[in-house]
């Protein structure tokens, strides 16, 4: 069926190159990875059969380079490229330069890409279909004055956005027209350093208001599933933090109108491969179209769990022409799972981003637990990229199961050298209106306002300093797994074939 | 055998009076009963009070980095070092803005001289894509700014220098 695929290469980072590389390692698919220069240490570089240098140290020189990727996919004789999230993965000319390379693309069709990726024409056509969409503003003209204008057409709450953009970068909102010229500027500035282009759109802005997205999948035959509702109303400065699925807050009802919205949208576009349409679902129990993410989401595994279908192995399946194995009378939840991000942010000074060496790291695991990590003992977290470390996502029969999971997880995830947000994380799951399900995306603005962390006993942390400082150790090394690792030595290169590639 | 670290400016001392897995150690003349013992990986295990908590420690040469329960503590060994307010100001350090963050400065929001209140933006620091505001912890009047924009900085870097009002 289709055309086989033999040789991936991953033109991604971090946790999401990892499980890509596995799940290709996994179905018989050789895998190449590509590194920047901070990077040459990275576990995804180890993790890949073969890794090639792209030299460079920002996102722009490195992961966002197409042309090397191209020329890197060639030299090594890849098939496909799989983009992960971000960087490329939602890029119309990349996945188009793929395709005329000869190569298969595993995402959509670049024209779907495009046309998804321009929110405001994404919103026109859904309103074509017959999806129901937020009121406003996302027409060419980006002058301050109309937008003010139209800003003042919609009404206050308002909401400035990025155009081309997503995960809460190049995002304001505003409450008064006082403050609508800075969170103009703001988000124009932080727009054009993340996506290359300032272009705003305005939005009505909805509250109290639930983050509801449906998990869709699409073959190259025409054939489209959803595969269920994840919400992410847990988001701090519009960055998701927890994201669970099923949802507290859908009725069998509810999820049978948003699944028929969602396929409505993926049939608009012909829908090819794994793709996720946003909606706001607000107090009344109505909901709209937010946007389509033409990409595998960061918080697909939870989707996994609930349905027992491997989205990676979804998307290399489809990408191979083969088509979907499942109907959607198939599609049924089975218990619940919770994700949570693991950020390099210390809660103890504001939330700032964290950046050094991951001295040492214990990693819980265990019935009903998942880690997706890029993290060893020894590895750095640069400054030049996102600061998310990895996902601890817990899996029970229950929401409550899922939740007592994902608490043990988080406490048993130890990492020496980083502060991470972790124990705002279990705050969050510790208070008594997440855990009845009360969740709006301005739940943490409303609850935790301002949040000192909740220290354990001082004396604990003294005695574990006691003991390491006085503890003998082998040889007398400090770090064995830092100091004189095998891999600080090993070359990052193997060339040729990977010895359990098969034909 | 005794140990002092540093945490937060405030010196503290531990002390171990018995060897082996049952120690009774003092922390800050306070004798407690804990018990360690490894746990899974590198981690470790104390038990105090029947309350179990696993940890994990990582030695410097200047400090001792613990993560318990998700939190993450940075024990100095020795005294921190006063930040003397650079420039040779009135030798106030209260009003000394550090970065709390390795970054690049991405906008300078104030002037030297320009009064400010308590929460104003100072700065931005940006880092892994992400602004992050730099706000004025007191009233006052700023005496000097010590990065230019686009300038690196480290966590810990002197940024900005304000002298408290006087009424506040």
């Amino acid at each position: 069926m289709g055309t086989r695929l033999r040789k991936v290469l991953i033109a991604n980072r971090g946790e999401i190159a990892i499980r890509i590389i596995r799940a290709c390692h996994q179905l018989g698919i050789a895998t190449v990875a590509v590194f920047s220069e901070p990077d040459r240490e990275a576990l995804h570089v180890r993790a890949a059969g073969e890794a090639y240098a792209l030299g460079g140290v920002t996102a722009a020189e490195s992961y966002l380079n197409s042309g090397k990727l191209l020329e890197i996919a060639s030299l090594a004789g890849a098939d496909a490229v799989h983009p992960g999230y971000g960087f490329l993965s939602e890029n119309q000319q990349f996945a188009n330069a793929v395709e005329e390379q000869g190569l298969t693309f595993i995402g959509p069709r670049a024209v779907t890409i495009g046309l998804m990726g321009d929110k405001s024409a994404a919103k026109e056509l859904m309103r074509k279909a017959g999806v129901p969409i937020i009121p406003g503003y996302s027409g060419e003209d980006q002058g301050d004055q109309t937008l003010r204008a139209e800003a003042e057409k919609i009404g206050l709450p308002l909401l400035v956005k990025a155009a081309h953009g997503g995960g809460g970068k190049g995002m304001r909102v505003v409450r008064s027209m006082a403050a609508f010229q800075t969170a103009l500027e703001a988000a124009r500035r932080e727009s054009e350093a993340a996506f290359g282009s300032g272009r705003l759109l305005l939005e009505k802005y909805l509250d109290p208001v639930r983050h509801i997205e449906i998990q869709i999948l699409g073959d190259s035959h025409g054939n489209q599933v959803h595969l269920l509702e994840r919400e992410c109303s847990i988001q701090r400065r519009h960055q998701k933090l927890l994201e669970e699925s099923p949802s507290p807050s859908v009725s069998a009802q509810l999820r049978a109108a948003l699944g028929k919205a969602a396929l409505a949208s993926a049939r608009a576009v012909n829908y090819r491969n794994a793709g996720t349409v946003e909606f706001l679902l607000d107090a009344r129990g109505r909901f709209y179209f937010l946007e389509m993410n033409t990409r595998l989401q960061v918080e697909h595994p939870v989707t996994e769990w609930v349905t027992g279908i491997d989205l990676v192995h979804a998307q290399l399946r489809i990408a191979a022409g083969e088509p979907l194995a499942i109907e959607q009378k198939d599609i049924a939840p089975r218990g619940h799972a919770i994700e949570a991000r693991l950020y390099a942010e210390d809660p103890a000074k504001g939330f700032a981003p964290q950046s050094g060496v991951v001295k040492e790291l214990h990693e819980p695991s265990g019935p009903g637990v998942r880690i997706d990590s890029c993290l060893y003992a020894g590895c750095e977290v640069s400054m030049h990229y996102d600061p998310m470390l990895a996902k601890v996502i817990g899996c029970g029969a229950t929401r409550a199961e899922a939740i007592a999971k994902l608490d043990w997880a988080l406490s048993n995830m130890l990492l020496c050298g980083i502060a991470t947000n972790i124990p705002y994380l279990r705050e969050v799951l510790a208070m008594p209106a997440f855990r009845e399900g009360q969740t709006d995306t301005r739940f943490l603005e409303r609850l935790l306002p301002s949040w000192e962390p909740r220290l354990p006993p001082l004396e604990i942390a003294l005695i574990a300093a006691y003991h390491g400082a006085t503890a003998v150790r082998p040889h007398g090394r400090k770090h064995p797994s830092v100091e004189v690792s095998p891999w600080t030595t090993l070359t990052q290169f193997r060339l040729g074939e990977t010895p359990g590639l098969k034909n | 055998m005794n140990r002092r670290f540093y945490y937060q400016g405030v010196e503290h001392d531990v002390t171990a009076l018995s060897k082996g897995d049952h120690h009774q150690i003092q922390v800050d003349g306070t004798l407690l009963a804990a018990t360690v013992q490894k746990g899974e990986g590198s981690s470790i295990q104390i038990t105090l009070n029947d309350v179990v908590y696993t940890a994990l420690v990582s030695v410097e040469a200047e400090h001792t980095d613990v993560c318990v329960a998700g939190h993450h503590f940075r024990f100095l060994h020795q005294p921190p070092q006063v930040l003397s307010a650079a420039g040779g100001s009135a030798g106030r350090t209260d009003g000394l803005v550090v970065s709390p963050m390795t970054g690049r400065i991405a906008k300078l929001s104030l002037c030297e001289g320009d009064s400010v209140q308590k929460g104003d933006e100072l700065l931005i620091v940006e880092a892994m894509k992400m602004e992050f505001p730099v706000t004025a912890p007191l009233a006052g009047k700023i005496l000097k700014i010590h990065q230019a924009q686009g300038e690196q900085v480290e966590m810990g870097t002197p940024l900005v220098e304000i002298q408290q009002a006087q009424n506040s």
